[in-house]
């Protein structure tokens, strides 16, 4: 990795799904305009800190290699650094991005697996957790596949759980409000979907959300219905005609934008 | 600055073949700093910790030579 056009096209594709590539270097600015963004047409952002304020920071006192990335997470926590392929980097931001898993996993996990393509995060971690609890180190593969899984919802209600603390910090309280009801019926039973319970329910009383209480109701007991089904195809029938009535009678709120989503999430 | 990149080249290899994807995962560390005197290809807002904040962001410590 390393190389500009393999940044610029990672920062290009995932843009609009919330991902930025940021480098910096303590060279001058005219010399990284002259060579990177003129000579190389690197399209990320590049900065320049000659009075090298922020690496320190990052080597705490140790020293690393030129170039060097660090990944950092939507709730602004540093989650992994070194100098990986652009196949690596790509892996990683799918990971976080598209919850999708796109490899087979153990057989013994089909209920998990299932949970997770149903969008149940909460009851395929669980799954999963009672198999490690039940093979121990007897079934390696399985042991692995089932450890694979719960990282993957953990990472995701991270991602999740950072969108919605930095909307509320920017009193995005209606947008907040939508990620939270998704992190506490999706994640239930993972420790993230207590916490969006608890704020949920504080956000609840202002006004902002208060005066669309009937459309959240809707959007919620839709949610709920779409979650009961499991993947099962007449049940989702059913929940995307629950979303589709929340979409006709409060179109223009977040609600009724949320639900318009799921709709067409759910093929309708 | 050049002194930690001099001296860090070497560590940086060997930090490569002890990792086999070069990637190592952090357990969440608070993201510590972010400064630069100038930037480009910006619109807009400049970048901060907190305009990143809900992004997901790679940082590059780089040099054009």
């Amino acid at each position: 990795m390393g190389k500009v056009g393999d940044l610029s096209r990672l920062h290009e594709k995932y843009y609009s799904q919330g991902f930025r590539v940021v480098a910096l270097s303590d060279e001058p600015i005219a010399l990284i305009r002259s060579k990177l963004q003129e000579k190389s047409k690197a399209k990320f952002w590049l900065g320049s800190d000659p009075e090298n304020k922020t690496l320190p920071h990052f080597i705490d006192g140790g020293s690393i290699g030129i170039p060097h990335f660090y990944l950092v997470d939507a709730s602004g926590e540093v989650v992994g650094e070194g100098l990986p392929s652009e196949a690596r980097i790509e892996e990683l931001l799918k990971q976080i991005f598209d919850p999708v898993l796109e490899r087979e996993i153990h057989s013994d996990l089909d209920e998990a697996r299932q949970a997770y393509d149903a969008g149940l995060y909460g009851v395929a971690w669980r799954e999963a957790g009672k198999l490690l609890k039940k093979k121990g180190e007897k079934d390696p593969a399985a042991v692995e596949d089932a450890g694979f899984l719960r990282a993957r919802v953990e990472d995701y209600a991270a991602h999740l759980r950072g969108i919605a603390e930095a909307d509320r910090k920017r009193d995005r309280v209606k947008t907040t409000y939508g990620q939270l009801l998704i992190l506490e019926k999706r994640f239930a039973g993972l420790e993230v979907a207590s916490w969006a319970k608890t704020e949920r329910k504080a956000l609840s009383k202002e006004r902002k959300i208060s005066a669309d209480k009937k459309a959240w109701k809707a959007l919620e007991t839709a949610l709920v219905r779409e979650l009961k089904a499991k993947g099962v195809e007449w049940k989702l029938k059913i929940a995307a005609q629950s979303y589709r009535k929340v979409v006709d009678s409060y179109r223009r709120t977040e609600a009724g934008r949320l639900a318009a989503e799921a709709v067409k999430r759910l093929g309708g | 600055m050049r002194t930690v990149i001099a001296t860090a080249i070497a560590l940086v290899t060997i930090g490569a073949l002890a990792s086999a994807d070069g990637w190592k995962k952090l357990d969440g560390k608070r993201v510590p700093a972010l400064e630069a005197s100038d930037w480009l290809n910006v619109e807009g807002e400049t970048p901060t910790l907190e305009s990143l904040k809900g992004k997901v962001w790679l940082l590059e410590f780089f040099a054009t030579w």
